[in-house]
């Protein structure tokens, strides 16, 4: 993750000052994305707020071992993944150990630029391309793109290997590039390459 | 190379994974391939665009505080959402903590030395202080624990052998002292000593303030002004005394005699603590739980309290409105949420540029 350095800056702060400016940021910067991602396992925005709130309340009380765990980021998406499987567990009669799942739903926007020279039609199909998509092959692709995470990252997190993520978000940008249309300005593209 | 290596290694370019080689691999597949660039470009562009984030933030922060502070104030914690089959190790972890909780804290006590704010060693004394804006707990090598609030600094031996142990305090700091009756703990501030046995209470010694404030919790401490070591007060639990800093004109605190002209002696007074009925933090120790608070404090005293606590300069441009008096408590609210909050009470207007605070009618 590309937040990697402030993720530990802050982490310092709070298990050594117990600064509550520092929390607060950490919660800022870790939100969306922690959110987005229980949203996928248990659909509902409130409850997922609710989840990332039993994340952070965790950490709090974890606050003077902080400094002991190495990849924080890694380590909360981890315990919010637990926390989201949990939910659903309680929730059904089996219980779920993997991302297995007959239904995440990601989240997955194009907007901005892209609007201006694909159509709505294409953004639709991409859209559908994704969905179809196998559930798994779907949250890494979430976690890749949306969140910056590595593949190394997002194996831990997961519980799978490195080369099936791999695989996985290879085979997503295949399904993805097949239902794009041959026909594209190309000339209006080069504007959105830089990520700043 | 075959298409599915082709867009694995696009991925892995996404993602910027690509070792050099692959992204020479690549660039050949795509001069061999045209008719692939188009998408090739396409997926890229699709890759780099996010959507804007439509959490609002501290909003969302301001309900999960509201839950930490339930989920921290009930005396029977259920935590019925920890995962039963987690094969986590992090999460193990977590039901692990009471029993090295202890040791762990003098841990990162010795770790915060060397770390925070400013640090040097002559001999064999530490000093720990704070910058404006920011707060400190430390662990000093006999197990007291000190929190030290914002603008202030704590020197003390690193390696105590003495009968005594000894540090010196400018601004204002919590102590929790652990108890050793053979060695008494003393405190050493500009206007006065603290002699203490063991026991928890808030010292305030700034330097730019008129008076020092020792607040007692707990046990019971010795206070000895320095200009009249002769005049020792015992403080017992929710007693506070204040002693003026200086020889100034005794001027605007109502419960000091007028002195003497020819009288060198401190003026000293002594008071309850007070205790909010809804909450039993004491209002002279809630800045140890991050709350700002001001307990009928003239405009002076709570500008020269929130210069402290948000590392801003605040300007009072008309002295009338100096005296008027003020009680609050503020709860993780930002600068301009108290500003605003005093603003409404207080009838003046004030300005916020950068780091400068102007109140004025």
């Amino acid at each position: 993750m590309d937040i990697s350095s402030d993720i530990k800056t802050l982490q310092e702060r709070i298990a050594l000052y117990e600064d509550m400016n520092a929390y607060k940021a950490l919660y800022e910067l870790l939100y969306p994305r922690l959110h987005r991602f229980s949203v996928a396992i248990v659909k509902s925005p409130e409850t997922a707020e609710e989840i990332v709130s039993d994340v952070f309340i965790k950490l709090w009380e974890l606050r003077r071992k902080l400094g002991e765990i190495q990849r924080l980021g890694v380590y909360l998406y981890t315990v919010t993944k637990n926390l989201s499987l949990n939910y659903i567990t309680r929730r059904s009669e089996t219980p779920l150990a993997n991302l297995d799942l007959d239904d995440v739903s990601t989240v997955v926007e194009l907007r901005g630029p892209l609007e201006q020279f694909i159509s709505a039609e294409t953004i639709a199909e991409i859209r559908r391309a994704i969905n179809d998509l196998p559930p798994r092959a779907r949250i890494i692709f979430q976690l890749t793109r949306e969140d910056g995470m590595k593949y190394k990252e997002v194996a831990a997190v997961l519980g799978i290997s490195v080369l099936t993520v791999r695989n996985q978000l290879a085979l997503a940008i295949k399904r993805l590039a097949q239902a794009l249309p041959d026909h594209v300005p190309v000339t209006h593209l080069p504007h959105i390459f830089s990520k700043s | 190379m075959h298409e599915d290596q082709f867009w694995d290694i696009v991925g892995l370019m996404l993602n910027n994974e690509a070792s050099p080689a692959q992204l020479e691999q690549l660039d050949e597949h795509l001069r061999k391939h045209p008719e692939l660039r188009k998408k090739f470009l396409l997926m890229h562009a699709i890759w780099n665009t996010r959507e804007e984030e439509q959490t609002d933030l501290p909003a969302a922060f301001a309900r999960h505080m509201q839950r930490l502070n339930t989920h921290l104030a009930s005396p029977v914690r259920t935590d019925d959402v920890s995962p039963q089959n987690s094969r986590s190790r992090g999460i193990r972890k977590l039901i692990w903590i009471p029993a090295a909780a202890a040791a762990l804290v003098i841990v990162f006590g010795s770790v915060a030395l060397f770390k925070s704010g400013s640090r040097h060693q002559t001999a064999s004394v530490n000093t720990v202080s704070t910058k404006p804006g920011s707060r400190s707990r430390i662990q000093l090598p006999d197990g007291t624990t000190v929190w030290l609030n914002a603008d202030s600094r704590l020197d003390y031996e690193e390696d105590p052998g003495g009968a005594t142990r000894n540090v010196h305090l400018s601004g204002e700091a919590y102590f929790d002292v652990v108890r050793n009756k053979e060695r008494p703990f003393i405190i050493h501030t500009a206007a006065i000593d603290i002699r203490v046995l063991g026991t928890a209470f808030n010292v305030r010694s700034y330097e730019n303030e008129k008076n020092t404030e020792t607040s007692l919790f707990r046990g019971s401490v010795e206070v000895i002004p320095h200009n009249d070591p002769e005049r020792r007060i015992i403080l017992k639990p929710l007693e506070k005394l204040i002693v003026q800093n200086s020889r100034e004109p005794a001027g605007r605190v109502a419960s000091m005699p007028t002195p003497d002209p020819g009288d060198d002696k401190p003026l000293m007074s002594i008071s309850s603590v007070h205790v909010e009925p809804n909450d039993s933090t004491a209002k002279e120790i809630l800045w140890t739980r991050n709350k700002l608070s001001f307990n009928s404090e003239s405009l002076e005293e709570v500008a020269l309290k929130i210069e402290r606590w948000f590392d801003v300069k605040v300007t009072i441009t008309d002295a009338r409105l100096k005296s008027k008096r003020y009680t609050a408590v503020f709860d993780y609210e930002n600068l301009n949420q108290v500003m605003e909050a005093l603003r409404i009470t207080g009838n003046f207007t004030y300005t916020i540029r950068k780091k400068e605070v102007v109140i004025s009618p």
